[in-house]
């Protein structure tokens, strides 16, 4: 990549909206590049002054009010506030809606039948994007051996800085070696157009890989395609492990992440 | 194999689909539409009028909402009609962006440090973005404050995901440079008034 192909890039880069493969080889370009480095630097310091909340102009109660008054508008219901979802880009949303209550009994009694086909989460709807694609990021870890690690360590106190300033989050990292999960390192990946935290775990000769990204969800496992999936949230935090060891082996090592002394806690 | 719960990760935009809970959801989205539409057009009663008329043609036209994410459907009508009323008062300069676009991007030499030092100056980062292109403002204002997407913000401005792509490149570059400056930006292009 030349400096013109790189400048292209770069406010998308700033944006975590590109692939991994590009924002790879533009931060490979900004190590020997210190004007693309500079570029980008200047973006984000830019979308940084931006998020004075003082620069954005919300309705005054006049325009509610008026609008309101014409009749044609309901007063918001939680429905709607649902939609209204803070407009953080691809943030995970929740799911629960009281004004939706008779759909969410249909989906109970959905989640009742699917509950006796393996695979849950392949199910279409809800999750299967999530588990898919985690799914999806293990795989092509495993394939690039360039890929699997960014900072290779098996000291959670040199992983767990390195994500400082490459996510807008401080994820949990604990090294599980005396249990038998080694941590071996961690990585930058991308899901839903955010970047996220890759831990990596060793266990005998399998990998385990933990993808970690801010957010509250419901716990679940299941398998596709041969792999065994475990999802959790703590601490804010929404948690999913994926790996060819068998489902006992990575039921034991969430519940030991899970049960690991807060040496180093989220920050938030 | 159990699951104790459903899986987080619905489909964008799983929001209500019902009429009524469109109006609700307009409503929700005011502030937005409020948002976009005065920095868009600058008097602050023109603004309002332009987001009061836009939320009632998209309440009408609820039956119009083809499914997808509701704020984006609004922001989209909202920013049309901004740019309408610009266009009326022809303060909407039609091709000098264009031309502007054909520049290849020089990159820049604004200290970063020297920007993040103005992130309490409000007056002086309004000015600067006040000073943009009405095209370049709208992706800022988009992105920035209410956080959509790349993808979302090429629905709501309806060009290519190429062209949000270059003009918030160059939206930021230009407000890199003006704010790295030491004296005040040069006060905005055009009084726009409707």
């Amino acid at each position: 990549m030349n400096c013109d192909e790189v400048r292209d890039l770069l406010h998308a880069c700033a944006d975590n909206e590109l692939d991994v493969i590009t924002s790879r080889q533009v931060e490979e370009h900004m190590r020997q590049c210190p004007a693309c480095q500079n570029a980008f630097l200047a973006d984000r310091a830019v979308k940084k002054v931006l998020t004075n909340l003082a620069l954005r102009q919300p309705a005054g109660d006049s325009t509610r009010q008026r609008l309101l008054a014409t009749g044609l508008f309901s007063q918001p219901t939680s429905a709607a506030r649902f939609d209204a979802e803070p407009s953080q880009p691809q943030s995970p949303r929740r799911l629960f809606n009281w004004n939706l209550l008779s759909i969410a009994a249909s989906i109970l009694i959905l989640a009742g039948v699917i509950w006796f086909v393996p695979g849950i989460l392949s199910h279409p709807n809800a999750g299967a994007s999530d588990a898919d694609q985690v799914l999806a990021l293990h795989l092509r870890s495993l394939q690039m051996d360039t890929h699997l690690i960014d900072v290779q360590s098996t000291d959670q106190h040199t992983v767990k800085p390195w994500f400082d300033g490459r996510l807008d989050f401080a994820p949990p990292v604990h090294d599980l070696a005396d249990q038998g999960f080694p941590l071996a390192g961690g990585r930058l990946d991308y899901l839903h157009g955010r970047a996220v935290a890759a831990l990596v775990y060793h266990r005998n000769k399998h990998i385990i890989n933990l993808f970690i990204w801010p957010g509250e969800s419901t716990q679940s496992t299941g398998e596709i395609r041969g792999y065994n999936m475990i999802h959790w949230s703590a601490g804010g935090m929404t948690l999913w492990a994926v790996s060819d060891v068998n489902a006992t082996d990575l039921q034991k090592f969430s519940d030991l992440f899970q049960a690991a002394p807060p040496g180093i806690e989220p920050s938030k | 194999l159990n699951t104790s719960g459903r899986l987080n990760g619905a489909a964008d935009g799983a929001g209500p689909t019902g009429p009524a809970n469109i109006a609700g959801a307009i409503l929700l989205h005011l502030d937005a539409a409020n948002n976009l539409a005065r920095w868009l057009i600058r008097d602050e009663h023109d603004a309002q009028d332009l987001v009061q008329e836009a939320c009632l043609r998209a309440v009408r036209s609820a039956d119009t909402y083809r499914g997808g994410d509701v704020r984006s459907w609004l922001l989209a009508i909202v920013r049309n009609a901004c740019f309408d009323a610009m266009k009326r008062s022809k303060i909407l300069r039609i091709g000098a962006l264009g031309e502007e676009s054909e520049l290849p991007d020089a990159g820049t030499d604004a200290d970063p440090a020297a920007i993040l030092e103005r992130a309490d100056d409000v007056r002086l980062i309004r000015e600067a973005i006040a000073s943009l292109e009405p095209e370049f403002r709208e992706v800022i204002v988009l992105r920035e404050m209410e956080g959509l997407s790349y993808k979302d913000i090429a629905q709501v401005t309806d060009v290519p995901m190429g062209t949000v792509m270059s003009r918030l490149a160059r939206a930021r570059r230009q407000l890199a440079d003006l704010l790295s400056r030491k004296q005040n930006p040069t006060p905005g292009n055009s009084e726009e008034r409707v």
